[in-house]
């Protein structure tokens, strides 16, 4: 037995005035039930597989033919049953011939109760699906007598018109849909004395990277430290004290995230004539103070110290063979000097006051290594040599320093 | 050089073997005694051993990288530096007067070198 709900709706289900074709205060949808071919069983009182209008529900309400209530029962309102579920898509107990809300009643199928509706409304389920009605039909056949609170499954059934398993399905398919993959964005805590831009992946030895992921996750690092975060959304880091690739990865539940940060060390230092000290006049000397820049410029070495290594004279001549190699032996600053986050601050001074008379011309120089480390760490290595030339050019007494660029001469 | 500028010449070790000389340091630590801040002039100070310049304390003194500290100097704050200048100042064995002087300022420290 079916119910036939392609047909157009007569007035009845448009609310039409009573008499006007329908029955009033009930639907169209009641107006016609089809039993197929072969539904009826042999015997019935029933002669004609076509009930129209209110004549089928004599029978109905008499509840001709008797109950089987062990089995596939095909009395009235068994029958009814099923049309109900079939045609209301729905379990609730709603009798055939209720006035059902337009609201919810609208449309071809016969459309649902109000929380059908409602639920169709927040979750549209296609009307193809034709799982909905094929698995209701059997769950109300079966036991139809049974309270809803028995059933929460197909209590929640009822309410989204689907059922549990269909549910599930959507829901997995829901999340089944990836989220949008993380991402990382990073922000370098000093400016780039160069004016890069903090995003920069390019930074300098002991620099510290703010990281900040689109969503919370956990971070790792190839290098520096931390090596690893707790679950966030953001991971500061420290680069490590000597040059290296690294990749901080952000993983959110499956997905990954990565960033490559190339870390750089100093690799040059240039000098500017600042000043110089007075010196006694008639004696010949030489003096200047110079301020100091390491290189690049394009990351930042605010953490990072300087040190420059002790050595020997070379090219020792003329003027200068008088001193031991004891005496003209470079014996520089031995403790670190840190520069500042615009790559300057140390300054340098290159000088030697006072030499004896007679002058002649002669020179000598210092070829001096200059290591790096980040602040307070033990691992130190060379960057760059510098060479600080000195050298007398006349009897006069005439003397010139140089170094790193910069220079300065002096007469007594 | 400021009146408010203690200075003294450190020298380390006082006795040392003619063959240790490379392990000999000397220097100094100024201290600014007084309520601002000062420039100690620190690449004026001149050291004498027996009586004659040292040249290598002066390149020492004069040369090399420096933070604010070696001319900005805080009230109750120090700076110090030292140097291996061994070599330099001890040809031979003996008895050494040392002398530093720094504007008005006099710091003599006795050095025994033994064969």
């Amino acid at each position: 037995m079916s119910y036939d709900s392609t047909r157009t709706r007569e007035s009845g289900s448009q609310g039409g005035a009573p008499g006007a074709g329908g029955v009033p205060g009930k639907r169209s949808q009641t107006d016609r039930l089809t039993a197929p071919a072969g539904a009826i069983a042999p015997g019935s009182s029933t002669s004609a597989t076509t009930l129209s209008g209110t004549a089928w529900l004599d029978g109905l309400l008499g509840f001709t033919g008797s109950h089987d209530p062990t089995g596939e029962c095909r009395c009235a309102g068994c029958v009814a049953g099923r049309v109900t579920a079939q045609g209301l898509n729905g379990p609730e107990d709603v009798p055939v011939n209720e006035v059902k809300s337009e609201a919810g009643g609208g449309g071809e199928g016969g459309g649902g109760g109000q929380q059908a509706a409602a639920t169709a409304a927040a979750a549209p389920v296609a009307p193809s699906a034709p799982g909905t009605q094929a698995q209701q039909a059997p769950t109300q056949s079966k036991a139809p007598a049974q309270p809803a609170e028995a059933q929460p499954a197909e209590a929640q059934q009822a309410q989204s018109g689907k059922d549990p398993a269909e549910q599930g399905a959507g829901a997995a398919g829901k999340a089944a849909t990836p989220p949008p993959p993380p991402t990382i964005t990073s922000a370098t805590r000093k400016a780039a004395p160069g004016g890069a831009a903090s995003a920069r992946t390019t930074v300098g030895i002991g620099e510290v990277i703010d990281f900040t992921g689109s969503a919370a996750g956990t971070w790792t690092a190839t290098g520096g430290t931390p090596a690893t975060a707790a679950s966030g959304t953001t991971f500061a880091w420290t680069a490590p004290a000597a040059p290296a690739a690294v990749t901080i990865t952000l993983t959110v539940g499956t997905q990954t995230a990565t960033k490559e940060i190339t870390v750089i060390a100093p690799s040059s230092l240039s000098m500017v004539v600042s000043s110089s000290h007075p010196l006694t006049a008639g004696t010949a000397g030489v003096c200047m103070i110079t301020n100091v820049t390491v290189g690049p410029t394009t990351v930042s070495f605010g953490n990072t110290e300087w040190l420059e290594v002790p050595g020997p004279a070379a090219g020792i001549s003329g003027y200068f063979k008088q001193f031991s190699a004891a005496t003209l032996y470079h014996n520089p600053n031995a403790a670190w000097v840190r520069w500042n986050d615009r790559n300057t601050g140390p300054r340098d001074h290159a000088a030697w006051h006072a030499v004896p008379s007679p002058y002649s011309p002669g020179g000598f120089h210092w070829s001096i290594p200059n290591k790096y480390r980040v602040a307070g760490s033990g691992a130190e290595a060379e960057f760059t040599t510098t060479t600080q030339l000195f050298q007398m050019t006349d009897k006069a007494g005439t003397m010139s320093v140089s170094k790193a660029g910069a220079s300065a001469s002096r007469t007594p | 050089m400021s009146p408010t500028l203690d200075i003294t010449l450190v020298a380390d070790p006082g006795r040392l073997a003619l063959a240790d000389r490379a392990s000999f340091k000397i220097g100094f630590e100024a201290v600014n005694r007084g309520a601002a801040a000062i420039d100690p002039q620190l690449h004026d100070a001149v050291l004498a051993a027996n009586g004659q310049r040292v040249y290598a304390w002066d390149l020492a003194i004069q040369n090399g990288p420096r933070d604010a500290s070696w001319t900005q100097l805080a009230p109750g704050q120090s700076v110090a530096m030292s140097w291996p200048l061994g070599d330099a100042m001890f040809e031979k064995p003996g008895t050494y007067e040392l002398v530093l002087t720094l504007g008005a300022q006099r710091s003599v420290a006795q050095v025994v070198v033994t064969p």
